[in-house]
This record gives structure tokens, sequence and C-alpha cells, in this order.
């Protein structure tokens, strides 16, 4: 019997361009206060998909129909487990 | 005959939500713009009647939480709860059905208050043709208040909706039953489970937005380091010069039409000091001050088309990088942007910028800008400093437009820490650029309102 392989956690930075991701659980503690209100407030929280639209100096994601724009320090900080899209 | 009883409601949302399409709807052109006791956030307020009640409506401006450190989200939250004195008989939550488990986590911390709500659910024309159809009476079962699909573009749906405020806001409704809403806050796995259940309870399903081709080409090339703030140099470039150029013409008709009734008064009454007082003083003084309205209405107008087609939001975000260096965020940009013209609407617009210490920033570097005020006193000095010498007068005109910029870079040297490298996430936009301009003339118009304590750019 196999020991099922935990979920890779990588960095919101790290994800591919177009691959979509779940924020996790905690993801965003590692975040000043206000700026974890303001990416809650919209919409990018705990267990939510995201798709990485475009990465650099500043990050782009979609959340549901809203695109983000993220700093780069910022989205290094935000923990993702990549969904694979073919499930 | 006694006055109708006048019941007051909040219409309380995130932005881009509908939520003033459905406000001018329901006022129509009766509409204000006021500021709370203390406040420098403008909120709108009309009346709207309804069989022979009348409702006084307060349109909040669009927040995403009301927990931010923002001025528009404490000022909701100090209106809903009262501390401003005009406590509003009752919430219109304004959902939209495009963006629901985003928009309930919000509507759960507004519930939570307990005060008297109906929630009008907005796009619902979007999420069908995304083949998206909720159920209104499933939700107003899990939220416990009414929910009425309401449009203010259509206007289909909004008697239903002004009946439903009106009876709740005068306690003529019936409670529903309210399932209770989660204690966890927006953002958390407990609050979007809820958010997440209700929806699908609604007959929602997770839609995964396809990537939009257009939307993502065009978001490479105006957040494009070097590109991005080549196309905003050339927007701005165009918006100004086609401020000069269209409204030259409705300003020269203007301008024609109080020559022609500063004639008329002199052809008129009889030459002397009354004449000379109606003629040059009233009428002149009236022209010269009218004759730039065109400007200002296209300005607002085409600053409202760019910020409602989400250019303005990438735009500050390829300039963060640069502004930074400045000690300021990107969005500070277009506050000291509009400084160059006036210093009062560019400190005004700094309310946007999320962080007491940017906004704080920006306000102090705004005044430094070079206003148009200061333009005839530069040209003047330059003119005696270096007469006959146009290539000095020219430099020493450049000199002084530069050195507004170095001032500007004040900021990094006077506060000791560092702009938050954090402070990250600037505007969300939507991809709904067609719909959204529906509203923009009449933001422009308020923005000019002559009841309106300063002009100010549209948000």
């Amino acid at each position: 019997m196999t020991t099922p392989t935990p979920p890779i956690r990588i960095p919101l930075t790290q994800l591919a361009p177009g691959r979509r991701a779940t924020v996790e659980c905690s993801a965003l503690d590692a975040l000043p206060e206000g700026d974890r209100c303001l990416l809650t407030a919209m919409g990018l929280g705990e267990r939510c998909e995201v798709r990485l639209c475009r990465s650099g100096h500043a990050c782009i994601v979609q959340v549901d129909t809203t695109r983000l724009g993220i700093d780069e320090q910022v989205a290094a900080r935000i923990m993702v487990t990549p969904i694979d899209d073919a499930s | 005959m006694s006055e109708p009883e006048l019941a007051t409601i909040a219409l309380v949302g995130n932005p881009n939500t509908g939520k003033t399409t459905l406000f001018n709807a329901l006022c129509g052109a009766r509409a204000r713009t006021a500021n709370f006791p203390g406040s420098t956030v403008d909120h709108h307020l009309g009346q709207h009647t309804i069989a022979g009640a009348r409702l006084e409506v307060i349109d909040l401006p669009g927040i995403y939480s009301l927990a931010l450190d923002l001025p528009e989200s404490v000022l909701c939250a100090e209106c809903i709860d009262g501390r401003l004195g005009t406590v509003p008989d009752a919430v219109v939550l304004v959902l939209d059905a495009t963006n629901l488990v985003r928009n309930l986590q919000f509507a759960s911390t507004v519930l939570r208050r307990g005060l008297p709500c109906v929630v009008a659910l907005t796009m619902t024309d979007a999420a069908r043709s995304a083949g998206l159809v909720l159920d209104a009476a499933s939700l107003a079962r899990d939220l416990g208040v009414p929910v009425i699909e309401a449009s203010g573009r259509t206007g289909i749906g909004l008697p239903a909706l002004a009946t439903a405020a009106h009876d709740i806001a005068t306690r003529q409704a019936p409670p529903i039953p309210a399932a209770p809403c989660p204690a966890a806050e927006p953002g958390t796995a407990a609050c979007a489970d809820w958010a997440a259940g209700v929806f699908e309870r609604a007959g929602g399903r997770t839609m995964r937005a396809a990537a939009d081709p257009l939307t993502e080409r065009l978001d490479r090339a105006f957040t494009h380091p070097v590109g991005g703030i080549a196309a905003f140099a050339l927007t701005m470039g165009l918006l100004f010069t086609s401020i000069f150029w269209l409204a030259s013409y409705p300003m020269d008709a203007l301008d024609a039409l109080f020559g022609w009734l500063a004639g008329l008064v002199h052809d008129v009454v009889p030459a002397g000091l009354v004449a000379d007082l109606l003629a040059d003083g009233i009428v002149g003084g009236i022209g010269a001050t009218v004759v730039f309205l065109p400007q200002i209405a296209l300005l607002f107008f085409l600053l409202a088309l760019l910020e409602d087609t989400g250019y303005l939001a990438r735009a500050a975000l390829s300039l963060d990088r640069t502004m930074r260096r400045f000690g300021l965020p990107g969005q500070a940009f277009l506050p000291l942007l509009s400084s160059h013209a006036c210093a009062l609407p560019g400190i005004m617009s700094t309310r946007l910028i999320p962080g007491r210490r940017d906004r704080l920033a920006t306000i102090l570097c705004a005044p430094f800008m070079s206003c148009t005020a200061r333009i005839p006193v530069y040209v003047l000095l330059c003119g005696l400093l270096f007469a006959g010498d146009p290539w000095k007068a020219g430099l020493a005109f450049v000199g002084c437009y530069a050195s507004a910029s170095l001032r500007a870079s004040a900021p990094r040297g006077c506060f000791a820490a560092p702009s938050s490298p954090a402070m990250v996430v600037r505007w969300s936009w939507s991809c709904r650029p067609i719909a959204a301009q529906a509203c923009a003339p009449r933001s422009m118009w308020r923005a000019i309102d002559p009841s309106s304590s300063c002009a100010t750019p549209p948000p």
C-alpha cells in the first residue's frame, strides 16, 4: 500500500502562467494584517481557486471573474497548491 | 395633509456591483452629493417615492470590506452602525451574481450587524449568459432577508426592490427566519465554506473563468515594465490633447455667446457704470468661469471612461515600481498628475490609496506640483528674469517643473519607514467595460455638480 503524496505547496510566484491553484489555509498568515485584509476582501482567501495570468514584478491573478494585481514580494509569500487542470 | 413618512435606506455593496446604477434608476436626477459631518468621503442622497411614501436613499461608496483601513470602509461602517447620526432604517445589500461567493462573504459581515436588510441581486443577466441561474428564494431562506433580482440598467425588479426596502424599513414586512451567518471573518475557510454552501443551494456552480486571450494580451501590454509606462504616457498625452482640442469648440461657442450677451447689454443699457458692471462684471465674470466647463466635463468624462474600462488600475500597477523609488505607491501617480491642474482634487482623490502612510505621503507631495495657477507666475518670472533670451527663459520654465518632480521625491527622505513593499493589491478590475461605461456620464456630471463642495475626480 502506497502512502498518499502530500499536496505540493509552492509560492504563487512559482506557478506557471495560465495554471490554476488553490490558496492554502493559513497561506496568508505570513502577510501583514492590512495586506491580508485587503486580499481577502477582494476575494483571495483561504481555499479559493486562482489562476495566474501573468508573473513578474506585478503578478496578475484571476479569482472568479475578477483580476487582481499583486506585487511580486507579496505573491511570493502566498502559498498555493497547484491544481491539475486535467482533473 | 401631513407629510408622508420618510424612511432611510442605505445602498451597500462591493465596487462595480451596479450599486450606483440602481441608485440612479431609483432616484433619477433628484440626487445630490453630500458629506457626513467630519468626513471628506462623499456619498449621494436621493429620494424615491413609492405609493405615496418617500424613501431617502443613501448611495454609500463601494467597498470590499467594512474592516479595511480605508476612508470609504470606515464611512460605511460608521453609517451602518449609526455613528454618524443618521441610522438607516434598512440596508439594501447589492450583490453581484457573477461574483456571488465573494459578495456573500462581504454580506455576512453586514447581516451580522442585525440591521433590517434587503438583498438586491444584480448582474443576473450576465450570470445567465454564462449559464448561471440563481434561485432567489433559496438565497432568501439562507440569508434570512428578501432577495430581489434587480437591474438599474433595464429597470427590472426596481418596483419590487423599492417596495421590499420600504416594507422592511417601516417594519411592515414579517421577518424571515434567518440562518445564522458565520462568525468567521471573510476570507477564512469557514466563511468561504458558508458562502459556497449558500451559493450551491441557490443553484450556483463554480465557474472556472475561461482565459480571455484579448484581455490577457491587453494586460501584458499595459502592465509591461517599459511598454506599460510608455502606454500610460501616450494615453495621458492623448487625453490632455483631446481636452484642449475637443473642448475648444464648445469653449469658443460659449465665449462667443457671452461676448454677444455683453454686447447686447451694452446696446440696451445706457453707457455708464451700470452697463459696465452688467456687461463686463457680471456677464464677463460668469462667462470667464463657465467657459472652462467643457474642459472640466471632458476631463472627468475621459477619466471615468479610463477608470471604468479598468485601464487606470493596470496603469497604477505598471507605475508602481517607478513610484516606489520615490517612496510613493503606484496609485499616487494620478493624484499627482491631477495636482498639475489643481492640488485640491488631487488631494481628494488620494482617498483611493490604501494605507494611511501612502495616503499621507501623497497628500504632502501634491501641493508641490506645479498647478495651473502657478504657470502664469512662472511665465512672468521667467520673462522678467530672462527678457530677450527665450532659450534661458524656456529652460528656467522647464526647471520650475523639474523642481516640482524633485520635490516629489521628498517622502523617501522624510518618512523613515519605507513604503511597505507588501502594500500590493491595487484595484480589482472586472472585464465588463461596456456595461460599466453606462454610468460614466452621470458620474462625470456629479463630479462637476455645483452642489458638491469641490470637484473631485471619479473614483
